[in-house]
């Protein structure tokens, strides 16, 4: 897949502590009310173990049993990776590109989920570099998902079902320099006509604090295989509004413990306008339910909260003078430094 | 217990000093897998005690398979306490101590490559003593 290999890691120690890399993958299949994500990551010096980290995520939402999944942590010595490859490698989990598809297995250490599957790219990938000076993405906005997702001893096929790839790496001081807002359409291929399923794709970078924009926000869009709009600045707005009064799980559980009970706001819906001249579109989307992954900084208790939302899109809008419309479900991300909690402490600097 | 205490007082002495001191105010009586011991502090130091000791200000009983669960974040605190899975019992002081230690402790360990092996062990360990079946039954 031209674009999509992990990067070179110099030689400047301090950049290399600063260094976050990781392949993301997610599946949606409406029809059977499964919606999953992969995430294989590696942060840190790799030619420190001391100062090299990895994780994988493996975390499904089943519309009739909820969240099951969570982070584990694995060390340097689990992971295997050559820069300028696809092929990323932790512990038993493995992203590995191969005649044309990514292939990708995970399991988690408690073997409550497990995932075999391949996703097979069915629309041109984009990669945008430096954006905010510091990360980088690789992005297939459609693929097609085959394979099957273990729950708990439940088996759950996964045929052809619309899937999602990003790649992200760079370099950055999780406490200052990064946060997101980031989410992704894909109608079904069933609603139109044969190889012209409209695929979305919009993100925005902020600061850690979420206040200050580091990108502006961008709204892509492919019409069957083929990038055709993209929407930028002021053509395109975002908001974020409401409460979602959900149980929020938070992961890695370690983490959670540093803050139990305080879940970051997870808000009620997203709305996303573009216009561009005569194209314009609408987004609505509904969140069901959200999980929390926790990513502690380099040093103190401090910690990146990325909110994982599940939800419902709801699109109507006009393109190239036709009307256009779809629901479908799927994910979006908001990310940003966590709070600490608040309550006294006994004992501590005394 | 032991060994986690020990890797604190190696790697992150400033947490496990913290620690100990709390655990010489207010000493903790901990249930864990049919087996019962004291965590306290004496002199600056932490250490498990086989046996009661009968001052604790803390009790905590719980499971193996739920601290692991705990820790991985497949449950959340909450959970445990609605199902007693996890029962903690204290005075008000006592339970802000325990929280706090508790905090102090998952910081100083955080990074530690270390905690993150016993951790690894001690999951094993648990997944030999359980069916799978248990191990998705136990939820």
């Amino acid at each position: 897949m031209t674009g999509d290999a992990i990067s070179a890691h110099g030689t400047d120690a301090a950049d290399a502590r600063h260094k976050s890399e990781w392949h993301h993958f997610t599946f949606t299949d409406d029809a059977a009310g499964v919606n999953g994500m992969v995430n294989l990551a590696v942060s840190g010096d790799v030619r420190n173990g001391e100062r090299c980290r990895a994780a994988v995520s493996l975390i499904v939402y089943e519309r009739e049993h909820g969240w099951s999944g969570t982070m584990n942590v694995y060390t340097r010595d689990d992971v295997r990776f050559a820069s300028g490859q696809i092929d990323l490698a932790v512990g038993e989990n493995a992203v590995r590109f191969a005649g044309g598809r990514y292939h990708v297995r995970a399991r988690l250490k408690d073997d409550s989920v497990a995932l075999d599957a391949t996703w097979t790219p069915q629309a041109e990938a984009v990669r945008i570099e430096n954006m905010g000076g510091f990360i980088n993405t690789f992005i297939v906005p459609r693929l097609a998902t085959s394979g099957e997702v273990v729950i708990r001893g439940r088996r759950v096929a996964l045929q052809a079902v619309p899937g999602y790839h990003d790649h992200n790496w760079g370099t950055w001081d999780w406490s200052r320099d990064l946060g997101w807002n980031w989410g992704y359409l894909l109608e079904a291929p069933s609603s139109g006509p044969a190889g012209t399923a409209t695929s979305i794709v919009f993100g925005q970078v902020t600061d850690a604090t979420r206040s200050a924009a580091r990108t502006e926000l961008v709204l892509m869009v492919w019409r069957g295989d083929e990038l055709t709009h993209v929407f930028l600045d002021d053509a395109v707005t975002l908001e974020i509004a409401g409460r979602r009064a959900v149980a929020v799980p938070r992961v890695p559980g370690v983490m959670a413990l540093l803050n139990p009970g305080r879940a970051s706001r997870i808000p009620e819906r997203l709305v996303i306008r573009a216009r561009d001249g005569d194209d314009e579109l609408e987004i609505e989307y509904v969140v069901e339910h959200a999980v929390q992954l926790l990513i502690p900084h380099s040093t103190g208790l401090q910690h990146t909260v990325v909110s994982e939302l599940v939800g419902e899109y709801r699109l109507r809008g006009r393109l190239d003078g036709t009307p256009v419309a779809f629901r479908c479900g799927g994910f979006a991300e908001l990310a940003g430094a966590g709070q600490t909690r608040a309550l006294p402490r006994i004992g501590v600097g005394v | 217990m032991s060994e986690a205490l020990a890797i604190l007082e190696g790697e992150a002495p400033a947490a496990y000093g913290t620690i100990a001191r709390l655990l010489g105010d207010y000493p903790c009586r901990c249930e864990f897998a049919g087996e019962g011991f004291d965590v306290r502090g004496t002199e600056g130091h932490a250490e498990v005690r086989h046996g009661s000791s009968g001052r604790s200000r803390v009790n905590v009983a719980t499971t193996a398979g739920a601290v692991v669960r705990l820790l991985d974040g497949t449950v959340m605190l909450e959970g445990l306490l609605s199902t007693e899975e996890l029962r903690v019992a204290g005075d008000a002081e006592g339970l802000m101590a325990l929280a706090t230690i508790s905090e102090v402790a998952i910081g100083g360990g955080l990074r530690s490559l270390d905690m993150l092996a016993l951790f690894e062990r001690f999951r094993a360990h648990v997944a030999l003593t359980k069916t799978p079946n248990e191990r998705f039954d136990d939820r």
